[in-house]
């Protein structure tokens, strides 16, 4: 009986003009969707070796105790499955000797339509399209039999409403498969069709295999609400128009409104405000400690019965002594502003980070309640190209300014003595240190965020998909074997 | 056997559809329920089909309660519809192996399906034809193919003659015959006073839910069974 329900439901879909329109939308756009981001993942990799080449090319030769050393960020091979933020992520971090690294996205807007429309990938076929494919396939499952008559013919038989529900479900998924596969099978052929990529390598091939199955769980979600959605209809002209509007509502409005109330729920200053006022705070401190030492240089000079006014860089006798107390008496100073420094900086940098975390939890809290946004962040994340990255980007960044610390900035030591009356520095080198030996810096070893890491950050969003699986194919059970099929 | 024992039906806005129905259909018998729009006449089937729950009362199909063991029940029952639909894209052959299939037959061949629809005079060039492009006629014949197939002790029948033309309706009543010869206990719900009255062994006219009268074949053929309905009817409308 069930079985025979299910080759009924298998066969009626395959014969409707719905699926012969599928097939010819997901053989179309998912393929294209994975050749235009292959296409991107090149371009932006050729664009990565350039800027490096170019930044070797004017960096040979030039390096000095503060000199900044640029690091670019790698194009990763799974973004081809979804741009996601790429566009706006930071991709060069210029650090600094004074440990204010800055991180930039230097990719211009150069395809301004590119990012007015968005761009075709994966996770635009499978987010917009093959969600409301799913709709339209199922959403006249119950209503349109209803409207046929057929349905009052099946359940006069002796046919379980459940079986006949099952089957229903269980068809209309099968039936979609046979595109989906067809097309993501393209998508690879296409893929293993450049030089750059091999699309059945490692991790990516596990990645593909795990978005396949995700997108698979994303789709059956979709194909439960719109029988959902049949089931609480007795018209498939209303059926319609209840998925278009559901559709409209979880798919485009929820995952835009959500960052919007967020904003208005939760406002955060802008980076540049905080950049500011972190500026404006070096700047004090550094104006404060200045003070302090030329005090402390003249209260030794003074002390030593020399004149504050006269520096050198090669002190003799009494002013020897009087320097190397004062080299001395000013470490436990330099000390204490560091600390008051990067106290400050901290603090304005975690509330910053936790403001912007809070929002950001309440944006993706409140647009958790549409599949389409628990299945982007999902295949985002696990490209490289989602919310996570930029943080990740911000580590790299600042595991590279401690390497080029390590290597650079600290084996110079700077030294300044003076007063009120004007300063004379020197700068001596680390025991040992050679800079002709050095080589131009690269953050050459940049850490994606790893498949395994993306799940375990994306497993409430994996486990929503399920539980919107379950919710609606309940609610769609529960509301059939009530249904009035008269 | 169909079987009402006091089948009543009230829907949550208050209006009482069926009340306290009794009826039997025995087998090689075709009873034929007329009245107007609204009557109950539908409701009656719904009921046997377990559409709908009942209010009090009981239907039994061959002596099991519709309400305890549905699935069961309708294992012995056929139904034609008002307006037989099928799926559009299939078939006729492919319509007739599905609804066979649902009705237990599961070993029925190309040939067997020919040979049943040929029973009901459907055109050879029709059984492979999508049934989208069948006539109303065809498409009632192919539903009554469906409950022949499924060979089922009893069938109920809804408007079966609604929109036929003349031959297309008389063609129907002669299957009809054919299967009361068999020993089918039939039960058809009809506003079509002559064809009732051309096959029914009994008629039972209902009114306001209730069934205000029924009379053999030799008590209607006597009467005048178009004076008795038209006279009840007549009063509905007083």
């Amino acid at each position: 009986m069930f079985g025979t329900l299910v080759i009924k439901e298998i066969q009626e879909t395959i014969h409707n003009f719905r699926f012969h329109f599928s097939v010819l939308l997901c053989l179309v756009l998912i393929p294209l969707g994975m050749y235009a981001a292959l296409k991107n993942y090149e371009q932006r990799l050729t664009e990565y070796r350039e800027s490096m080449r170019l930044y070797e090319q004017k960096s040979q030769g030039k390096i000095t105790y503060n000199f900044r050393a640029e690091g670019y960020r790698p194009p990763l091979q799974r973004s081809v499955f979804a741009i996601g933020l790429e566009d706006y992520l930071p991709n060069k971090v210029l650090t600094e000797r004074g440990g204010n690294f800055a991180i930039s996205n230097e990719k211009g807007i150069n395809n301004p339509q590119a990012l007015l429309f968005g761009r075709l990938d994966f996770l635009f076929s499978a987010g917009f399209v093959l969600s409301i494919l799913a709709l339209i396939f199922t959403f006249s499952s119950i209503s349109g039999e209803k409207e046929k008559g057929t349905l009052r013919l099946i359940v006069a038989n002796s046919a379980a409403r459940s079986q006949v529900y099952l089957a229903k479900v269980l068809g209309n998924f099968l039936v979609f498969l046979i595109p989906l596969i067809i097309a993501m099978l393209i998508g690879v052929l296409l893929l293993n069709a450049s030089s750059v990529l091999n699309p059945f390598s490692g991790e990516f091939f596990q990645a593909f295999i795990v978005i396949f199955l995700v997108t698979l769980l994303f789709i059956f979600a979709m194909l439960n609400l719109g029988m959902l959605v049949s089931t609480l209809t007795h018209s498939s002209i209303t059926s319609m128009a209840a998925v278009v509007f559901v559709w409209v509502i979880l798919v485009l409005a929820v995952p835009r409104i959500s960052p919007m109330i967020a904003e208005v729920v939760y406002p955060v200053k802008s980076e540049q405000v905080v950049n500011i006022e972190k500026q404006l705070i070096r700047e004090n401190l550094e104006k404060e400690l200045d003070l302090q030492r030329r005090e402390l240089f003249e209260k030794l000079m003074a002390a030593y019965d020399l004149d504050p006014g006269f520096t050198t860089t090669r002190p003799e006798g009494a002013m020897k002594k009087a320097y190397a107390q004062y080299d001395e008496e000013k470490i436990p100073l330099e000390e204490k502003y560091r600390q008051r420094l990067n106290t400050a900086l901290i603090n304005i940098e975690r509330e910053f980070a936790n403001n912007l975390q809070t929002q950001s939890r309440i944006a993706v809290n409140l647009s958790r309640i549409s599949p389409a946004s628990c299945y982007s962040y999902v295949i985002s994340e696990i490209s490289g190209n989602g919310p996570r990255e930029t943080g990740n980007f911000y580590e790299n960044a600042r595991e590279f300014q401690n390497e080029v610390r390590e290597a650079l900035y600290d084996k110079y030591i700077v030294k300044t003595y003076g007063g009120r009356w004007g300063t004379s520095s020197s700068t001596q080198t680390a025991e040992g240190f050679e800079l002709g030996k050095l080589k131009v810096f690269h953050m050459s070893n940049y850490k994606h965020i790893s498949l395994g890491a993306a799940l375990r950050s994306e497993w409430i969003d994996i486990l929503l998909l399920v539980f919107f699986n379950i919710l609606f194919f309940a609610a769609g059970f529960v509301a059939f074997n009530r249904y009035d099929v008269r | 056997m169909l079987q009402a024992t006091d089948l009543t039906k009230r829907y949550e806005d208050g209006l009482l559809a069926l009340d306290h129905l009794n009826l039997e259909v025995e087998e090689g018998e075709i009873f034929c329920l007329l009245g107007a729009n609204g009557a109950g006449k539908t409701t009656a089937i719904n009921l046997f089909l377990n559409f709908i729950d009942p209010t009090s009362g009981t239907p039994l199909i061959n002596g099991i309660d519709v309400t305890k063991d549905p699935l069961e029940a309708k294992k012995y029952v056929s139904y034609v519809s008002e307006n037989v639909m099928l799926y559009g894209n299939f078939t006729a052959r492919q319509n007739l192996d599905f609804f066979a299939k649902l009705g237990g037959k599961k070993s029925l061949t190309k040939e067997d399906y020919h040979m049943y629809m040929r029973k009901v005079s459907l055109p050879e060039n029709s059984f492979e034809m999508r049934v989208k492009n069948y006539s109303k006629g065809m498409r009632q014949k192919l539903g009554i193919t469906i409950a022949i197939i499924k060979d089922a002790q009893n069938i109920l029948l809804d408007e079966p003659t609604s929109g036929l033309d003349p031959k297309a309706a008389a063609e129907f009543i002669k299957i009809l015959a054919g299967l009361r010869n068999q020993g089918k206990a039939i039960l058809m719900c009809t506003h079509d006073i002559f064809r009732a009255k051309e096959i029914a062994d009994r008629v039972g006219i209902m009114k306001e839910g209730r069934l205000v009268m029924v009379r053999t074949r030799e008590e209607f053929l006597e009467d005048n069974l178009e004076r008795i309905y038209l006279e009840y009817m007549q009063e509905a409308v007083a």
